[in-house]
C-alpha cells in the first residue's frame, strides 16, 4: 500500500465521520417551567392517559437548514415527563395506564376519559439570527366504553435568537416548545371536558 | 286450610334448599356467591376482573406521586419514566433571550453532548494534520458553548464580545416579550379515521 492510497483511505474515513460524528445532541431538561404553573388552572376530573410504548423513543433529525450542523433532538424522552408533569398538575385524579387499555379497565376504575398521545410532526428551522422548532401532537380521547369521541391537534413552538451561543441554549428552546405544546393540549382538554360535563 | 298451608311450606323450604344446593353444586367459574347470597351474573364478574393493579408511582424528575394502572403479569412493563432521569430545577426562559449572555440565567440541565465531538477530534488526530484542516474542532471548553455550531460560531463570538451584556441590561424590563416567541393553538380535530 502506498502513500496515495493511505492517504485515499484517510479523506473517505475522515468525509464519512464528519456527518456520524460531528453534531449536537440535545436532549432537554424535560421539566416545566413555572410559566406553565401560571397559566394552567388545576380541575378535579379523572382522566388517564396512555402512551404508546414507542412515543419515548421519539428522536428527530431535522437540522433546519441546509447548512446548519446536524442535531439529534430527542423529542420522545422530554415529551413523556412533561405531559405527565402537566396532567398531574392539571387533572387531580390523573391515571397513568401502563397497560394497554380496555373498556373492561376504563369501567373498573371509573375512567370516563382516556387520552392517547402521539407526535406528528417535529419542526426545526435554524436561521443565521436563530432557531425555532416546533411540536405538533395529536391527541385522542375516548370514553369509558374505549369508543373514540374527540381528537386534538395540538402545536407548540419556541422561536428565540442565538439559541446555539449559549450553554442550553437549544435544550432548553426544545423544551420551550414541549412546554407550549403541552399546555395548548391541557386547556383545549380542560374545556372540553367541562362543555360536557354541564 | 293449615294443612294447605304445612303443604305450601314445605314446598317452599324444599324448593328454597334444593336451589341453594343446587347452586352450590353447579356453581362455576360465571358465578360467584357472596356473603349475602346474592348471584352475581358472569358478565359482571368478568367487567371486574381486569388482570391489574393499582401502583403509586414517583414522577422522576418532580417526585410528585400518580397512580399508575399496571398487569399483574409484568408490573414493571410498562413504567416508562424510567429512573435514569435526572433532577434538575426548572429552566427559565428567560435565557433565551437574545440579550441574556450564556451563563447568566443558571442552568443545570443538560447541555449537548460533545463526546461526539471528542471522538472525532480523537479520529482526526490519527489523520493528522490532515484531517485538521478539512474539518474546524470545535473548542472543548464551556465557553466554547457559543462556537459549536457552525452557522453560530459567530453569533456566539458576538456574546462573548461583551456588547451584548449592555444591551440586556437595556431591556430588562420586559425581557420575556421582546426577544423570543413562544407560541402555541389546538384545536379539535374532526375526522373519522382514528389512526391520523
Amino acid at each position: 500500500m502506498n502513500w496515495r492510497s493511505g492517504l485515499l483511505i484517510i479523506l473517505v474515513l475522515c468525509q464519512s465521520g464528519c456527518v456520524t460524528l460531528f453534531g449536537w445532541d440535545i436532549h432537554a431538561p424535560a421539566v416545566l417551567s413555572q410559566l406553565f404553573y401560571d397559566k394552567v388552572i388545576p380541575g378535579k376530573e379523572r382522566v388517564a392517559l396512555y402512551l404508546p410504548p414507542d412515543l419515548i423513543a421519539y428522536q428527530s433529525k431535522n437540522r433546519g437548514g441546509r447548512f446548519a450542523d446536524p442535531q439529534t433532538y430527542h423529542v420522545g424522552e422530554a415529551f413523556v415527563p412533561m405531559v405527565i408533569e402537566g396532567l398531574q398538575y392539571a387533572f387531580q385524579e390523573f391515571i397513568l395506564m401502563e397497560t394497554e387499555p380496555t373498556p373492561d379497565i376504563l369501567k373498573r376504575y371509573g375512567i370516563s376519559y382516556l387520552m392517547v398521545m402521539r407526535i406528528k410532526d417535529f419542526g426545526n428551522r435554524v436561521t443565521l439570527k436563530g432557531q425555532a422548532v416546533e411540536l405538533e401532537t395529536v391527541v385522542l380521547i375516548y370514553d369509558s366504553e374505549l369508543h373514540f369521541v374527540k381528537g386534538i391537534k395540538a402545536r407548540g413552538s419556541s422561536d428565540a435568537q442565538k439559541v446555539f451561543a449559549k450553554k442550553g441554549g437549544p435544550e432548553v428552546n426544545l423544551n420551550a416548545a414541549i412546554e407550549n405544546n403541552v399546555i395548548a393540549t391541557i386547556q383545549l382538554l380542560q374545556d372540553y371536558i367541562h362543555e360536557n360535563k354541564e | 286450610m293449615k294443612i294447605k298451608n304445612r303443604r305450601a311450606s314445605c314446598s317452599a323450604a324444599c324448593f328454597i334448599s334444593l336451589m341453594f344446593i343446587t347452586n352450590s353444586l353447579f356453581a362455576s367459574d360465571s358465578e360467584v356467591v357472596s356473603g349475602m347470597k346474592e348471584i352475581i351474573p358472569a358478565s359482571e364478574v368478568a367487567a371486574v376482573e381486569t388482570n391489574t393493579d393499582v401502583k403509586v408511582r414517583n414522577h422522576p424528575l418532580t417526585g410528585i406521586p400518580y397512580v399508575g394502572i399496571v398487569s399483574k403479569t409484568a408490573p414493571g412493563a410498562g413504567n416508562i419514566l424510567f429512573p435514569e432521569y435526572k433532577k434538575v430545577s426548572r429552566p427559565d426562559y428567560r435565557m433565551l433571550d437574545c440579550k441574556m449572555k450564556s451563563g447568566e440565567i443558571p442552568y443545570d440541565g443538560p447541555t449537548s453532548n460533545r463526546t461526539k465531538v471528542y471522538v472525532f477530534a480523537a479520529s482526526l488526530a490519527t489523520a493528522g494534520v490532515l484531517g485538521g484542516t478539512l474539518l474546524p474542532v470545535v473548542p472543548a471548553t464551556g465557553a466554547a458553548a457559543g462556537g459549536g455550531a457552525g452557522l453560530y460560531a459567530g453569533a456566539g463570538t458576538a456574546v462573548a464580545a461583551g456588547t451584548v451584556s449592555t444591551a440586556y441590561l437595556q431591556s430588562m424590563p420586559d425581557p420575556n416579550s421582546d426577544n423570543f416567541v413562544h407560541d402555541y393553538e389546538a384545536h379539535f380535530l374532526e375526522f373519522e379515521n382514528k389512526d391520523a
